[in-house]
């Protein structure tokens, strides 16, 4: 690692974003290097489609660019960027017309086990491939919650304020979501 | 407890979030019922899987043309406003880059007008000082407390491009009025649905943050209509 290198990786987020709130673009780009993957996952994640991620993720770093100034580090970086991210997300399926809680969207109810049609043996081996062909299956609402609580981590608390829904609708959603998930796990297992 | 209610459950189980005296319940439905196991262990699963990989992050297809991408953005915004500024000179540099030869009389007159400038200064700060009721014409940004400031703010500017508009207006031919008209209901309805959900979660960032880009684009229709 040269000396430049070493320097660079102990710049920390804030100071780089202070640096392109002055308009340097190379430490706009570090940000970029840091954090593209993680803004992009999520954006994938929360639309399963890879243009829309992509563009998504192409938003979310111009309105960074635009709001780095406004980013005076009292929360993590990382943070921050999350939630501004979250919000992109959130903007596109409004300006979409994607209703968030949907209850009844695919007009199905939640999945119930009806007796006799289990087999405890054929337990679906979660992968990654399978996890994200299931994901991307979900409805918007559902992949949504799923994906904020599940994947990343946040708490219904969390997840209703950023969704401007209730507690009981946020954790009403991720039940549903859980429960479609492991149907469509189970089909794809069926259909090896 | 009946199947229904123990698949209720099975989310707090696998959250970590059940009373111990639910716990228990469950646990013995669990024992009985091996449909309801199943979803316990698939659930299990599925959460442990998740949490196991968090953290692990998906490149997207082409890295660096997406950075060139968004640096091409960037470079044009940022362009366009430092190209501005160099076409159109401050009012203050203009004035500054001028050579003043001034004879006595305009000495004089000069001094006399910053005399009365100061004057009326004055006299309108302390007015205001009193609270006569006048409503300031412009509110610093950092004196908006709220996003009700905020929004009269930009009204206030999107008011006086209105006006522009209006005087100009009658000069459009009607297709251009159609377009205009049509563009303006547009974002008139975004600003409407997103004050209505304001109104409904006064705290929702995205409805605020939607709001502000609605005014953003109708700010910007404006100003290129009152050109034409």
């Amino acid at each position: 690692m040269t000396a430049a290198e070493t320097e660079t990786s102990q710049t920390s987020d804030y100071e780089l974003a202070q640096k392109a709130a002055l308009g340097e673009m190379g430490a706009f780009e570090e940000l970029y290097q840091r954090h593209n993957r993680r803004v992009y996952s999520l954006c994938l994640r929360m639309t399963g489609n890879v243009s829309e991620a992509e563009d998504l993720a192409q938003e979310v770093f111009i309105q960074l660019f635009r709001k780095i100034g406004s980013f005076r580090g009292e929360s993590a970086f990382t943070t921050w960027l999350h939630r501004l991210t979250v919000n992109q997300v959130l903007m596109h399926f409004r300006k979409r017309g994607v209703r968030m809680e949907q209850t009844t969207e695919d007009g199905e109810t939640p999945i119930q086990i009806v007796k006799g049609t289990e087999n405890p043996n054929s337990m679906p081996v979660v992968d990654r491939i399978a996890l994200d062909k299931a994901i991307v299956q979900l409805p918007p609402g559902y992949r949504t919650v799923f994906t904020l609580h599940d994947i990343e981590g946040h708490e219904h608390e969390e997840i209703a304020r950023m969704l401007g829904c209730s507690v009981g609708t946020s954790k009403s959603q991720l039940h549903k979501a859980r429960m479609k998930l492991r149907g469509l796990l189970r089909q794809q297992k069926a259909s090896e | 407890m009946n199947c229904e209610q123990c698949q209720e459950l099975i989310h707090d189980l696998v959250d970590g979030s059940l009373s111990h005296l639910d716990e228990l319940t469950l646990n013995t439905h669990l024992k009985q019922c091996l449909d309801c196991d199943s979803v316990r262990q698939d659930l299990t699963s599925i959460l442990s899987f998740c949490q196991t990989h968090r953290g692990e992050y998906e490149a997207p297809p082409n890295e660096q043309a997406l950075w060139l991408r968004i640096r091409n953005v960037i470079e044009a915004e940022t362009g366009s406003h430092a190209q501005t500024a160099a076409r159109e000179p401050s009012f203050l540099g203009r004035l500054m880059g001028r050579t003043w030869e001034l004879s006595l009389p305009q000495l004089a007159s000069l001094a006399a007008a910053i005399v009365l400038l100061v004057s009326l200064t004055t006299v309108v700060g302390l007015r205001r000082w009193d609270g006569d009721g006048s409503v300031p014409n412009v509110v610093p940004q950092a004196q908006a407390s709220n996003i009700n400031d905020r929004i009269w703010q930009r009204r206030q500017v999107i008011n006086y491009w209105n006006q522009r508009v209006e005087l100009n207006k009658t000069r459009w031919s009607p297709e251009m009025r159609e377009t205009f008209d049509r563009n303006l209901k547009v974002i008139d309805e975004a600003v409407a649905n997103s004050l209505n959900e304001l109104n409904q979660n006064p705290h929702d960032e995205v409805s605020e943050q939607m709001l502000n880009e609605s005014l953003n684009d109708k700010l910007a229709l404006l100003k290129e209509f009152s050109d034409l």
